[in-house]
């Protein structure tokens, strides 16, 4: 905080009792700072003296007759009221009470649709596993189609995924004829 | 007996339907919400309709006042958020510095003197910041605490003391640059009087 900050405070009556006697003493010996808490007293007294506002001309009536046309809106005012809120209570529909077997219904149902599901996916692994047996297999028993089809795949494709996870249940006269039809 | 009752106590009155009680509270501060007014919005029927629509909100805010401030703290609020809409509803007429004369003549009373700095002083005021200028309003005019203020502005308490404190630097900057302007104005007049004098003299 800067010097005239302190003073600032000071004069504001914002700083705790001890430090005020500390600025205080300072104040008695600081021409400097004297300096500056005259300045900022005599800025508040400039300020306050420049006020424009002076309602001493103001009457009693005319306090009156503006009370009066304050209170004549008032009573054309709907009565203050407490604001409605803005939240609405929900009511839950009250649970209908249920069957005391329909839990075990409900649970056989689950495991049933459960095992198709498992079925389901036990079928899907083993078409893709016989899927790709099917290709091994022409592939070991014709290299030479085995070979052109690869030719023509990107690393990215299933086959080449298949054949590159499986080579080595090739013989090696598989795989030489398989690179040496595909160079 | 109203006169004994504190605000909050014909607040409740009023709350629970006694309307004819909103009239104590408008005696009680209809002065005071004037004088605020005055001091943002300078003319007076501005000034009278800032008052008007102070008491109208109040009262149909009534329910939603909860006694965390003071009454006239929340009155006040209201009061200086209306002014500041007048204000900006008619932004392009606030005083123009421009316009406000710097220097004052050497041979002017001090009473013009007076006059002319304290013209400069509330031109100056009504250049700085609504924040900054409504803190010192109600610090320096009002003599309000700096938690009334803070109330009153919806602003922690040492935002409402910084605002007031950069307020009063800022005319503190202003002024004592134009003090030098003013101090530089008298001594050109005065050489222009002094060379006026002698071309007289030399023609005589």
């Amino acid at each position: 905080m800067s010097r005239m900050n302190w003073w600032l405070e000071y004069l504001e009556g914002e700083l705790d009792s001890k430090t005020r006697l500390t600025m205080s003493a300072l104040l008695r010996k600081s021409k400097r700072d004297q300096a500056a808490v005259d300045e900022i007293s005599s800025l508040k007294e400039d300020i306050r003296t420049s006020s424009p506002v002076d309602m001493s001309s103001m009457s009693e009536d005319y306090f009156d007759a503006l009370h009066d046309k304050i209170m004549a809106q008032v009573h054309e005012r709907p009565a203050p009221s407490r604001k409605a809120p803005s939240w609405r209570v929900v009511y839950l529909p009250v649970p209908v009470p249920r069957n005391p077997w329909s839990w075990i219904k409900s649970s056989a149902a689950f495991f049933v649709v459960l095992a198709i599901s498992l079925q389901m996916i036990q079928n899907l692994k083993k078409s893709n596993s016989s899927f790709a047996e099917q290709i091994l297999t022409k592939a070991k028993s014709n290299p030479s189609d085995f070979a052109e089809m690869l030719s023509y795949q990107s690393g990215d494709d299933f086959f080449v995924d298949v054949a590159s996870r499986n080579l080595d249940d090739l013989t090696i006269s598989q795989v030489e004829d398989m690179v040496g039809k595909i160079q | 007996m109203s006169g004994e009752m504190t605000d909050q106590e014909v607040v409740e009155l009023v709350k629970s339907g006694n309307r004819a009680m909103f009239s104590v509270i408008v005696r009680r501060h209809q002065k005071n919400l004037l004088r605020l007014s005055l001091r943002f919005v300078k003319d007076l029927d501005t000034a009278e309709d800032v008052v008007q629509e102070t008491f109208i909100k109040a009262y149909e805010r009534l329910t939603t006042f909860e006694a965390r401030a003071s009454f006239k703290s929340w009155l006040f609020q209201i009061a200086v958020n209306t002014a500041k809409n007048k204000l900006r509803a008619r932004r392009d007429e606030v005083s123009d510095i421009d316009n406000v004369p710097l220097a004052v003549a050497p041979v002017a009373e001090s009473s013009l003197v007076h006059s002319a700095v304290a013209k400069l002083i509330q031109a100056y005021i009504d250049m700085l910041p609504i924040k900054q200028k409504t803190a010192l309003v109600l610090r320096i005019y009002e003599d309000l605490s700096f938690k009334e203020i803070a109330e009153i502005m919806e602003c922690p308490y040492d935002t409402a003391k910084a605002n007031y404190r950069h307020a009063l630097m800022k005319l503190r900057d202003q002024l004592s640059e134009d003090n030098e302007l003013r101090e530089w104005s008298e001594e050109v007049s005065g050489f222009f009087t002094e060379m006026q004098q002698r071309v007289a003299e030399v023609e005589s």
